[in-house]
């Protein structure tokens, strides 16, 4: 079981010396997410929060998660770096492909890359992309990105994207992995085909219950023997017992979430410190290599 | 005036070492070169060669600019980073401006925004954005960031884009530059409305008439007195010949020193590298200093 930390809603001078400290203290890697901008107005639901609000308000700040990496990358030398989530469907391909790359390489390989289709309609009108098919050109958005990182002349004749021969680089040694997130019967179904499966935060018998529909999914479409990541944080700090139960289902990570104040306001360094030095001590012994 | 060196076509293990290496050296800052991808056939001319063939392979390394200068930064106290030029109309205001803004808050707001309106039809294909009026779109493009950068909650009613109430966070604290690059006179009436122009290999002659023509055009719109940068790309061929005073005196004040691949030099070692900007700071940056 490797143990993450999310970074989202940590103010920005606080980045670059958290990303530091989780490495000391044994993190496997660090989370971040993903708006590009907030209009005042979101009409959307939220789809992860009972009230259908965003936890979050105007003033949280949303890197660019692959700007991101390559400073936390810097600072760094063996932790990872997971955006929970990326929507690639507020970008192009290329857009997507080329900043996966470059942060790929700057940091010897150390991303994954998590995504979502996207929830927040009012984002897409922004960025005059199209809400309604996200999902479908999410799934052939990631093929398209697949192909440009494999290097070489690359063409495509698809649905959303037709293209001649192009090529892309620099492309990193190595694809990086693909997670998935979201909890619906699609989002599962393409986390099935992906490398990976991520969830926000759940107790441990949902948690046990998405491990077993993805199993049988993968097991469906023949991919039982391909390694398979899943992550996700919990609702409560699991005992021993629900490590092993969630180890037993197939979860590969746990994902600490961002250390807020009681009333959910940013905390300040010397909290975050604090509260991580206590979660190291319990859980990061287990932490797999 | 300053001196800043390109890192384009440079290989990609080599870039954080080599700008940490040129602010111990003494430039001022770090170019770096922009393309999504580079399509098999390219129909339309590049206008920056006289044989219309851009300079490039396909496989020639393009990293993302904004990625690369937040690695930049982390080992660099003093030096500024610029796309050299970030072609704006490939993209939305709003995925630029947080990329400019994320690579701002990272780097002690070290970053100018260096723009052009790009020129090859294909590359625009490729990302489905409008090749046609993209020079206007760019204008606006560059209102729309400037409001989103400001940190505040802001409306835009424009010809290509309108919307209330859309706030973008972080926002750096003070404005970032923007520069534009191009060579016809539309490219320099916008640059004069912004805080530099960027121009490629010129004669002494060719700049001073260009810079005659910005600050008429900077007087026109009253901002003579703002500050503004002009730039060129120039590597002097004989070291003694005093070709930078003669910039200097034509009204360039910033050079980029092009990267070693476009002053002929196919291939060349991480330390030759080193030595070769230490002795380029010795010769033109440090004696100027002194």
């Amino acid at each position: 079981m490797q143990f993450w930390l999310s970074i989202a809603r940590t103010d920005v001078d606080q980045l670059v010396p958290l990303a530091r400290l989780a490495e000391e203290l044994g993190f496997a890697g660090v989370t971040m997410s993903d708006h590009i901008v907030r209009p005042r107005q979101v009409e959307s639901r939220y789809p992860y929060s009972a009230s259908g609000q965003m936890a979050t308000d105007e003033t949280t700040p949303y890197l660019d998660p692959w700007v991101l990496v390559g400073a936390l990358a810097r600072a760094t030398k063996r932790l990872r770096f997971m955006p929970c989530v990326y929507i690639p469907a507020l970008r192009d391909p290329f857009s997507v492909a080329k900043s996966v790359a470059t942060a790929a390489i700057v940091s010897d390989d150390r991303i994954l890359v998590g995504i979502g289709v996207g929830w927040m309609k009012e984002e897409f009108d922004l960025v005059e992309r199209p809400y309604a098919n996200r999902g479908a050109r999410t799934d052939e958005l990631m093929a398209v990105v697949h192909a440009l990182l494999g290097g070489g002349m690359v063409e495509h004749h698809g649905k959303f994207y037709d293209f001649p021969p192009v090529e892309m680089a620099p492309v990193p040694r190595h694809r990086p992995p693909v997670l998935v997130g979201g909890h619906s019967p699609v989002a599962l179904r393409r986390a099935a085909r992906a490398d990976g499966w991520l969830g926000v935060h759940y107790d441990v018998e949902t948690v046990v219950g998405i491990l077993q529909r993805l199993a049988a999914l993968r097991r469906e479409a023949g991919r039982t023997s391909l390694a398979f990541d899943a992550a996700t944080a919990l609702t409560a700090p699991p005992a021993d017992e629900d490590l092993e139960r969630l180890e037993a289902a197939g979860v590969t990570m746990i994902v600490h979430p961002p250390v807020l104040r009681p009333d959910g306001a940013r905390s300040s360094f010397d909290e975050k410190r604090e509260r991580l030095g206590a979660w190291a001590q319990r859980y990061l012994p287990r932490n797999a290599a | 005036m300053e001196f800043w060196q390109s890192l384009a076509l440079t290989e990609m293990d080599e870039l954080v070492e080599l700008a940490r290496f040129a602010e111990e050296v003494g430039f001022d800052g770090i170019t770096i070169s922009d393309h999504l991808a580079t399509p098999k056939e390219i129909r339309t001319t590049y206008p920056y060669t006289e044989d219309g063939k851009p300079m490039w392979a396909p496989d020639d390394a393009f990293p993302d600019p904004w990625v690369l200068i937040a690695s930049m930064a982390q080992e660099t106290k003093r030096i500024r980073f610029m796309p050299f030029v970030y072609v704006l109309p490939m993209r939305d205001p709003f995925s630029v401006a947080k990329l400019v803004s994320s690579a701002a808050v990272l780097s002690q707001e070290r970053v100018v925004l260096g723009v052009g309106t790009g020129w090859m039809e294909e590359e625009f294909a490729l990302v489905q954005r409008a090749f046609r009026r993209r020079g206007r779109r760019t204008d606006e493009m560059l209102e729309v960031i400037a409001k989103l950068l400001s940190g505040a909650t802001v409306d835009h009613e424009g010809e290509f884009y309108a919307f209330e109430g859309v706030h973008m966070a972080p926002a750096p604290t003070r404005r970032v530059e923007v520069r534009i690059g191009g060579l016809n006179r539309a490219a320099l009436i916008r640059a004069a409305r912004h805080d530099g122009w960027l121009g490629l290999g010129h004669s002494p002659e060719e700049v001073e008439a260009i810079v005659a023509f910005l600050e008429s055009e900077r007087s026109r719109l009253g901002r003579s007195e703002m500050p503004f940068d002009v730039m060129i790309s120039h590597h002097p061929s004989d070291p003694d010949a005093g070709e930078y005073e003669r910039y200097r005196d034509a009204g360039v004040d910033s050079v980029n020193v092009p990267p070693w691949r476009y002053r002929g030099i196919a291939s060349m070692s991480l330390d030759a590298k080193r030595r070769s900007l230490e002795e380029f700071a010795e010769r033109y940056i440090v004696r100027r200093a002194a």
